[in-house]
């Protein structure tokens, strides 16, 4: 369980909202300083106030918790926007890019918070997230609100056990493509085939898997700024797939050297290499004798000035470029061939 | 002129450093420094006359010191300026000392434009390094191995391109760092620090490639023909929204700005996504073992191929480890011999998942524990060879496939068979040029004919790779649609023209694509024409013709019979044969020759400088005086229908390039048997009225003379062949596209030879040095060049001679023998003067182009010493006409001309013979005859020439000894003018008829002339028109 500590809010009408939050919230150490605290609950937390809610009236900050129903009394608020935030890639349609955020988004949508958690996709495209980063397992991240002072926000998941681990690993290590996409910097696409046949999610199955935190007034888990902060997690494991790891408990490291321990059985210490010295460069006071001279190699360069044989070899060998780039990038490579051809190849300039 | 440009790339300020050693030594003066300034250095404001920026800022005068060998003086000089003689050779042993140097700092693209379009003059080796360092930076640009990448400055991220060459580059580069010169290490705080080559190479194509890029995606401006795409900036491409970090990102990398508009989170996001996108080199190994995939063909068709995992050493392909070793190793390093491979298998295993990304087949072999090799499908195994393994190849991995795949006889090609039509050409009967070749395509698979059932019965396998009688071959499904529609060809004909292109261009464009040319197959006449064409010793010689007055040197011969083999098919010949081997004879020789074997009677038409239609005509009177000629030229020269009657009555009919272009209807209308063009290069530009007039001239055969080395000027090259053989080296656009552009700018090899095969057949350029020739040449060469006279000269000539003659015969009517005398000598002197040039006898410094027919001739055989790398000298009595010759060739060829006369100061007289001796130094030395006829050493020349005549063999030998003489190593050349026509001519042939005569006669000058009775002098001055006055 988490507790995370609030803030002052300087808004004037923030007792009011203190008043308000005192009946919900049942871990308080006083007026000034609330501790909020928000943990993740099982599906049968109760969604029914967020019927109407969906991601057209979502620009309403706190909406969700005061602008309607009974609490309607205060009047809706929009979050102070922010041009420093985190701007979701993916400005349309579904999150994530590869599949396994995808497949992260999927598992949440699996925890019935419905729109709630739909509520923070306009938060993440809108770039309302400062930060996410990752503190061992612990995911912490900062949300641009209503307030000035931005909220903050902690993800935790369910560390797997020591056991859990030592199965998964031995699953992994059946199959060598898991170690060598892995060390590629590839996630295997049915690495949870792998964790699901040793018993062990790698995803969490349920909200019980995941505590998470804010600072925010608002009472409903996850909040819109914890759910932002779950979307952008999806990209962020578009970018890092090991993340999900990390936020299991291990890192890649750890996962690489275990399976390396379960390959060779034993393993020894690295013996100390040592790099061959670079060639010594000939200092120029003895090179008087052959000063002005190139090497008689130099005549036998021949240049190849042509387009490649294979278009975009290096976004091939790559893999797509970051960013969304790599369209754009195969175009411009043709056009930079094209061009550089014509500049030595073309017809002379007026 | 004799400057050598330097270039230092200074990788701190990412500029080239642009300098130069001058050969003019001007110290410059004042200004106290710590260092001493470089004593021979170019100054600035020289070098921004040599090098114009193309593009902005206009570069900024930078101040440098260099570290150079130096002597006790000064720094020694560099080769290339020692080779003009500038400055004499050091002495003593050279210690590195620091020199500060002025220079202009040329950006990133300045410093590409200039090594790529290097200006005309001398460079220096670092120079020439550097100009390889920029092909191969077009190299990396234009075949796409750079990655876009980002670089943290500060809180700022800055886009940038980066080199990512591919081994066959790298291997480039590695070599280049190699041979790089110690020259471009030299500046540095302490010689001690000097950059490593390796350093300075990486920098400068770092800083090249991405400043290129960023130069390339601006609108290009200019102005676009048809064909071409718009030349819009290459950012309006970009599809990405620029308010996206991605769209950014590339604004970035192609505009002026690298800095990326993106701050704080998503910046490190983008530049996150960055490091791991571009964190993934080096899985392929290292520099002790490479990861290599080895295909396996099976041995039965049907089977699976299979893909074997292995490492293999880098230092010896024939050390293989297979994947099963490595799985077994306990350790965390593998160890063979004294090799060392780290984590072997945590580097395989990555290897094979890098690789499975580009190859996804390989995934299911790694679902094993301990997987040693994939089996593939034939599809997959197809894919593998076609895709996959060139990019794994790029990424540094080892490939290892079956030897049939890289050569070409595994593939589909098209085999043409030619055969040519009719009997051939014989002794007497010639083809034509558009003689016809039956012809017909074969389809061929692993080398061996195949035919439309059997192809259809290997395509319906629609497998890529199929065996084929026990071979493996390749089926690309790409293909199978165009070579299916090939078995709808019909057999047909090709020109001869085309036959040759196939033959000897071993090209096949007219292919469809997707089916290679697998060569011509020929049979018949055109079997022995390609191979005889391909080694012009297998040519049968022919005897001598009866008619010849004279006797041909071996290797004329050869060029005799060269020229009618040629001339039998119909095929036009260039003889480009060194100046003074006797072009002229070789063709007298062969239009003997024809007019002997051949039924045909048509007339020649020979057309050449105005400057030798004297020449020509003499030559022929004097070798084949059986031919008769008609020279056409003059104000009432005849036209249409008049001169065709005339032109048939005659053998050969001479006349010169302006009256071609003049006359091109009337020369046009006939059909001539032979067309002669003497000085081809006369034609080198294509779009000229001359060389349009040459094309539409219609001929049965077509012979181009010339002296200059005519395969190194690709558009001249391409308008001679072109009217030699008309379509046989394509349009001008195209040859200039495939041949002309790649050679000239991208020093393209490939291409050369191609064009090198096309064309050596029909130019035959023999050397003077050629040791096959040498020994038929006598070392020393004498020949007489007979010049015209311009009208104007020849008016002038006219009058001197009315006039003078008045005179004489005054002073013979008074009894005056000494005034007559001195108005003999006087009017000598005046006609020699005329006949050298007008402004000479005016003495008013006048414009000089044109007016001579001599300086006309000097010029264009001084062109040839230029093209050739020979030196000359020039020879004159008159001191001013030698200032006037030094004046004129120094503007017609950009180039020093040297100059020695009685007025010349002694201490200035060795540097000259110094310069003129040196390996890269001065042409052209103008001499007095008095001043240079004696003495000097001059052996560098190996042409002499005598402007005007002093009418004593014993003088003029003298002379010519300055060059003949111990230590010359070459055959030299004696080229004596004479004004044809004139008393030039006269007295020539007097020598040459009293050869008894006295030599103390002639040893006192010109005075004999005057004994002689005034008829005989007016008979002596007396101009023949018809033989002075140009055409």
């Amino acid at each position: 369980m988490i507790a995370e500590s609030g803030r002052i809010c300087p808004r004037s009408d923030a007792k009011r909202r203190e008043g308000m939050k005192k009946l919900f919230t049942d871990d308080r150490k006083g007026d000034d300083m609330p501790k909020v605290r928000k943990i993740g609950r099982p599906a049968d937390w109760d969604d029914h106030t967020d019927a109407n809610n969906d991601d057209e009236y979502d620009d309403n900050d706190e909406r969700s918790a005061y602008g309607y129903g009974d609490w309607g009394w205060y009047p809706p608020s929009s979050p102070i926007r922010t041009d420093k935030g985190i701007k979701a890639r993916s400005q349309r349609g579904a999150f994530g890019e590869s599949w396994w955020a995808k497949r992260w988004i999927a598992a949440l949508d699996r925890f019935g918070w419905g729109s709630r958690l739909q509520r923070g996709r306009t938060y993440a495209r809108q770039g309302q997230v400062l930060s996410i980063e990752f503190a061992g397992a612990k995911i912490k991240a900062r949300v641009q609100g209503s307030r000035p002072k931005p909220y903050d926000v902690t993800i935790e998941m369910q560390p797997l056990a020591a056991a859990q681990w030592e199965q998964a690993i031995d699953a992994l290590a059946q199959q060598a493509i898991f170690a060598a996409q892995l060390l590629a910097g590839e996630m295997p696409q049915d690495i949870e085939s792998a964790f699901d046949a040793a018993g062990v999610p790698l995803f969490p199955r349920g909200p019980k898997d995941i505590a998470a935190s804010c600072s925010c007034p608002d009472y409903a888990n996850p909040c819109k700024h914890i759910a932002a902060v779950y979307y952008l997690l999806g990209e962020r494991f578009d970018e890092d797939p090991f993340l999900i790891f990390q936020a299991r408990g291990r890192t890649r490291e750890q996962i690489v050297e275990a399976l390396r321990a379960r390959r060779a059985g034993a393993s020894e210490k690295a013996e100390v290499f040592e790099m061959p010295a670079p060639e010594p460069l000939p200092a120029l006071a003895d090179l008087l004798g052959s000063f002005y001279q190139a090497g008689p190699e130099l005549d036998a360069i021949e240049a190849h000035i042509a387009a490649p044989e294979i278009d975009s070899a290096l976004l091939k060998r790559y893999g797509p470029a970051p960013a969304d780039t790599d369209a754009d990038l195969r175009v411009i490579y043709r056009a930079l061939t094209a061009r550089a051809l014509e500049r030595v190849l073309g017809e002379d300039e007026p | 002129m004799s400057d050598v440009l330097h270039a230092t790339w200074l990788p701190a300020l990412k500029s080239l450093f642009l300098w130069g050693e001058a050969g003019d030594i001007s110290p410059r003066k004042g200004r106290k420094a710590r260092l001493p300034a470089h004593p021979f250095q170019v100054v600035p404001e020289r070098l921004r006359e040599i090098y114009r920026p193309r593009v902005s800022p206009t570069p900024a005068e930078h101040t440098l010191t260099l570290w150079l060998p130096s002597g006790d003086v000064g720094p020694f000089p560099s080769p290339e300026l020692l080779d003009t003689g500038a400055l004499a050779a050091p002495e003593g042993q050279p210690q590195l000392a620091p020199w500060r140097l002025s220079g202009l700092l040329l950006s990133p693209v300045q410093a590409l434009d200039l090594l790529l379009e290097p200006p005309i003059g001398l460079f220096g080796a670092d120079l020439r390094a550097w100009r390889v360092a920029a092909l191969l930076a077009i190299e990396i640009l234009s075949g796409q191995q750079t990655l876009p990448g980002l670089q943290r400055d500060g809180f700022a991220l800055r886009a940038i391109w980066l080199p990512r060459p591919a081994p066959a580059t790298a291997e480039k580069l590695s070599t280049l760092a190699r041979a790089l010169p110690p020259l471009c290490r030299a500046a540095a705080a302490d010689p001690a620090d000097a950059p490593r080559p390796r350093e300075l190479l990486d920098n400068f194509l770092a800083a090249a490639v991405d400043a290129s890029i960023r130069d390339l995606a601006r609108p290009d401006q200019r102005p676009k023909t048809k064909d071409q795409g718009p030349g819009a900036a290459l950012s309006s491409l970009v599809l990405r929204p620029s308010s996206t970090p991605g769209g950014k990102w590339l604004a970035a990398l192609l505009g002026r700005d690298p800095i990326v508009d993106l701050r704080g989170r998503e910046a490190d996001a983008l530049y996150k996504a960055w490091q791991a996108w571009a964190g993934q080199g080096q899985v392929a190994g290292d520099d002790v073992f490479r990861i290599t995939f080895r295909l396996e063909p099976p041995s039965r068709a049907d089977d699976a191929w299979a893909l074997a995992f292995l490492l293999r050493a880098a230092d010896d392909p024939s050390l293989i480890v297979p994947a099963a070793q490595i799985w077994r190793e306990r350790g965390a390093a593998f160890k063979y011999l004294d090799r060392r491979f780290e984590h072997p298998q945590e580097r395989l295993l990555a290897g094979l998942g890098y690789a499975a990304r580009v190859f996804p087949p390989l995934e299911a072999s790694l679902r094993q524990q301990a997987p040693d090799r994939a089996q593939l499908s034939a599809q997959d195994a197809f894919a593998f060879l076609k895709e996959a393994a060139p990019l794994l190849e790029g990424s540094g991995f080892g490939i290892m496939v079956p030897a049939w795949w890289q050569g070409r006889g595994a593939r589909l090609q098209a085999r043409a068979r030619a055969k040519g039509k009719g009997p051939g050409p014989n002794a007497k009967s010639l083809l034509n040029f558009d003689a016809l070749v039956s012809f017909n395509w074969e389809l061929t698979l692993g080398g061996q004919p195949i035919d439309r059932a059997e192809f259809e019965r290997l395509a319906a396998l629609k497998q890529p790779l199929v065996q084929l009688r026990g071979q493996w071959v390749v089926l690309d499904p790409e293909q199978l649609g165009q070579a299916l529609k090939f078995f709808e060809r019909r057999d047909g004909e090709l020109s001869l023209t085309e036959a040759l292109q196939l033959g000897l261009g071993a090209d096949g464009q007219a292919l469809p694509a997707g089916v290679e040319f697998g060569g011509l197959e020929v049979e018949g006449w055109l079997k022995d024409l390609l191979e005889q064409l391909n080694d012009a010793q297998t040519i049968e010689q022919l005897p001598p013709p009866k008619a010849l007055r004279g006797q041909l040197r071996p290797y004329q011969a050869r060029g005799v019979s060269w020229m009618a083999f040629l001339r039998r098919f119909g095929l036009g010949a260039c003889l480009a044969d060194d100046m003074g081997l006797g072009k002229t004879l070789e063709t007298i020789t062969l239009l003997l020759d024809q007019r002997e074997r051949l039924t045909g009677k048509q007339p020649v038409l020979i057309v050449c400088p105005t400057s030798v239609v004297g020449n020509w005509q003499r030559e022929i009177a004097r070798f084949a005086p059986s031919l008769q000629v008609m020279i056409h030229r003059g104000a009432d020269r005849q036209s249409g229908a008049q001169f065709a009657r005339a032109a048939r009555r005659h053998d050969v009919v001479l006349t010169s390039f302006p009256l071609l272009a003049r006359d091109r209807e009337t020369l046009a209308a006939l059909e001539w048997g032979t067309v002669v063009l003497d000085e081809a290069q006369n034609i080198k530009n294509a779009a000229t009225k001359q060389a349009q007039a040459a094309r539409a001239l219609k001929a049965a055969g077509r012979i181009a003379l010339t002296g200059t080395p005519v395969e190194n000027r690709l558009t001249e090259l391409w308008s001679i062949l072109t009217f030699l053989n008309p379509g046989y080296l394509g349009s001008e656009e195209s040859f200039r596209r495939d041949f002309a552009r790649p050679i000239e700018r991208a020093s393209d090899k490939a291409a050369a030879e191609r064009l090198r095969k096309l064309t050596a057949p029909f130019v035959l350029r023999r050397l003077k040095t050629d040791p096959t020739i040498i020994a038929d040449l006598p070392e020393k060469q004498e020949m007489k060049v007979y010049c015209p006279l311009t009208q104007e000269q020849a008016t002038l000539y006219e009058a001197v001679v009315r006039e003078a003659l008045q005179k004489v015969e005054q002073a013979e009517e008074m009894g005056d023998a000494m005034g007559r005398r001195g108005q003999v000598l006087a009017m000598l002197m005046q006609l020699k003067q005329v006949c050298n040039h007008p402004a000479q006898f005016a003495k008013d410094g006048s414009e000089l182009a044109g007016r001579s027919g001599k300086l006309s001739r000097l010029a264009e055989m001084l062109e040839e010493v230029y093209a050739t790398d020979d030196r000359a000298l020039v020879f004159t009595q008159f001191a001013q006409m030698g200032e006037m010759l030094q004046r004129h060739l120094r503007e017609m060829f950009y180039d020093e001309v040297l100059f020695l006369h009685g007025g010349t100061p002694a201490k200035e007289r060795d540097p000259m013979v110094r310069r003129f001796q040196a390996a890269n130094g001065p042409r052209v030395f103008i001499l007095s005859l008095k001043a240079g006829g004696t003495g000097l050493n001059l052996t560098a020349a190996n042409h002499v020439f005598h402007f005007d005549r002093w009418w004593n063999p014993a003088v003029e030998n003298q002379a010519t000894d300055r060059a003949f003489r111990i230590g010359q190593t070459r055959n030299v050349q004696v080229h004596k003018f004479i004004c044809g026509g004139t008393l030039e001519e006269r007295i020539d042939e007097m020598i040459e008829g009293k050869r008894a005569l006295a030599e103390s006669v002639l040893g006192a000058g010109e005075s004999w002339l005057t004994e002689l009775s005034t008829a005989q002098i007016r008979d002596l001055v007396l101009l023949r028109r018809e033989e002075a006055v140009e055409v």
